[in-house]
């Protein structure tokens, strides 16, 4: 091998380090929601979310199956995806979006930033533009995203008829929780 | 000279079991997302920075179980494929009134009703067990028993990593008739029934689904020779929805020939219309048939098709659920 096929190589492994740095992988996540009333507490959680996270662009995106989302009770689940979502004609859920005023924040830096991510949120087949608060924190071991927004169950054509007798709340109380590490090949 | 190299193998051994060790962590969530994701097709794109291709790239790998194929235990007369869920308690109320012939004169029936209340428990997600009663006035055709049941979910509907076209579920049940009709029925062997069934059912699309109901029921004790103990008999249900509420469902039986004694008829059917609203499920339906339990409505119905309106009954099937245990997962 000569110097210039080694220079060519070592220069290639270290550009792939370096997009590799860029993209962050979800390590653990969760989205919970509660769309109870006083009389009926309604609520459920899914850890299986995928997502990925540019620090440098600030670009976010994640998803989930509907029908990974876990219910106290198996009959309310089981109308979550049939009546409410229709998971078989919409399974995933997600939202795509970008951190305002990127320039500023350095998340490879230890501390907290408080931002905005401008972006859609889709849902039951809806797409809406959102705009949401999150916390972004490094604290040396990876990147935690803390969010809490409210969901709005008719803009996404979520149907709440008059009739049933689960008390659904029209708005829906939906908190994120999802740590990143650098992604590795 | 080989021995240092021995050593130095060993270090290594040592050295590389250690760094895998401190790693544990990270693979087990590895694991986890890479259920997840395409980690081959996500590797492939990393470098290009694509948010919209990489999240393109996930994909689950896991089984999908069919649900709610069935929105009831009972399709109208029949049981579904369907328990009730773990640690779930149902409350059914079922009704089936006289024959619609005579108008307005005992309104369409409504003057003469049986009746059976029951209770479904859901003791895991496969198994359910219930108890009901049933009897009724107006006519002798309503009879008086007492009947207990298990139904287990042997094979669920999945596509996926386990792809299985059907879902089976088992239904035992064994009635009591309490009915004081014939003097022959007085000690309590002659008046028990068991209705034995296999329920193998799919769900075609979110809004079509279809059952067949093999079924075997053993009387110990019958009218006469030709009205047999042991009676083999095919059913056939649907379910079409026509909203994520409301739905047409039909069921029919046909029992096979020179089982029954010729006053009972080998077809019986209903046609109903669904209403689920989170927790209620409502059937309002047209039947040929009296009874609300296995022996009763395939193998001791007396009203032919031929006799047209006299024949049809008008009845409905309330059921509402209660959550007795909670899981919490």
């Amino acid at each position: 091998m000569n110097t210039k096929t080694m220079l060519l190589l070592a220069l290639l492994l270290f550009c792939n380090f370096i997009a590799a740095q860029e993209i962050y992988s979800i390590k653990s996540g969760s989205i919970s929601f509660f769309a109870g009333t006083p009389l009926e507490d309604i609520d459920a959680i899914s850890t299986k979310v995928v997502s990925f996270f540019n620090i440098k662009t600030g670009e976010v995106a994640l998803n989930t199956f509907n029908r990974n989302f876990k219910f106290k009770r198996d009959l309310m689940q089981e109308h979550f995806n049939e009546n409410y979502m229709e998971s078989e004609k919409y399974p995933k859920s997600e939202f795509k979006g970008k951190i305002l005023n990127i320039e500023a924040f350095d998340f490879s830096k230890n501390g907290e930033y408080k931002v905005q991510i401008e972006g859609n949120l889709l849902i039951h087949g809806v797409s809406k533009p959102r705009k949401i608060d999150a916390v972004i924190t490094n604290n040396g071991l990876g990147i935690k995203v803390e969010s809490k927004f409210v969901i709005l169950l008719a803009d996404h054509k979520i149907e709440r008829p008059q009739i049933v007798w689960e008390k659904l709340a029209e708005n829906v109380q939906t908190s994120l929780l999802l740590t990143y590490e650098p992604y590795k090949k | 000279m080989n021995h240092i190299k021995n050593n130095s193998y060993i270090v290594l051994l040592l050295l590389c079991s250690q760094i895998s060790a401190q790693n544990t962590d990270t693979l087990i969530i590895r694991t986890e997302i890479d259920t997840l994701i395409n980690r081959a097709k996500i590797d492939s794109l990393i470098n290009d920075n694509k948010m919209d291709s990489l999240m393109n790239a996930t994909e689950e790998k896991k089984t999908e179980y069919a649900f709610a194929t069935f929105k009831g235990t009972k399709i109208l007369n029949s049981q579904s494929v369907e328990g009730v869920g773990r640690g779930v308690l149902q409350v059914v109320f079922q009704h089936r009134f006289s024959p619609i012939d005579k108008g307005f004169y005992d309104f369409f029936g409504l003057d003469g009703a049986g009746i059976r209340f029951g209770f479904d428990y859901g003791i895991t997600k496969r198994l359910t067990i219930g108890i009901g009663r049933s009897g009724g006035g107006g006519e002798p055709n309503f009879q008086k028993a007492y009947d207990g049941y298990l139904k287990m979910k042997l094979l669920r509907q999945s596509t996926g990593l386990v792809n299985m076209p059907i879902s089976i579920s088992l239904f035992a049940s064994t009635a009591v008739k309490s009915s004081n009709t014939f003097d022959d029925f007085d000690k309590l062997p002659y008046r028990l029934f068991y209705s034995t069934q296999l329920i193998i059912a799919r769900k075609f699309s979110p809004s079509f689904s279809m059952q067949l109901m093999p079924t075997f029921i053993h009387r110990n004790l019958t009218l006469n020779s030709t009205d047999k103990n042991n009676i083999f008999s095919l059913g056939a249900a649907a379910r079409y929805k026509l909203t994520k509420r409301h739905g047409i469902v039909a069921e029919y039986y046909y029992t096979f020939p020179n089982q029954l004694d010729a006053q009972f008829q080998t077809s019986v059917a209903a046609i109903g219309w669904e209403i689920e609203t989170g927790g209620h499920v409502y059937h309002l339906l047209f039947t040929n048939a009296t009874g609300m339990i296995e022996h009763q409505f395939i193998g001791y119905n007396r009203s032919p098709f031929e006799d047209g309106f006299k024949s049809i009954r008008f009845g409905f099937n309330l059921s509402r659920v209660f959550t007795i245990v909670r899981y919490s997962e």
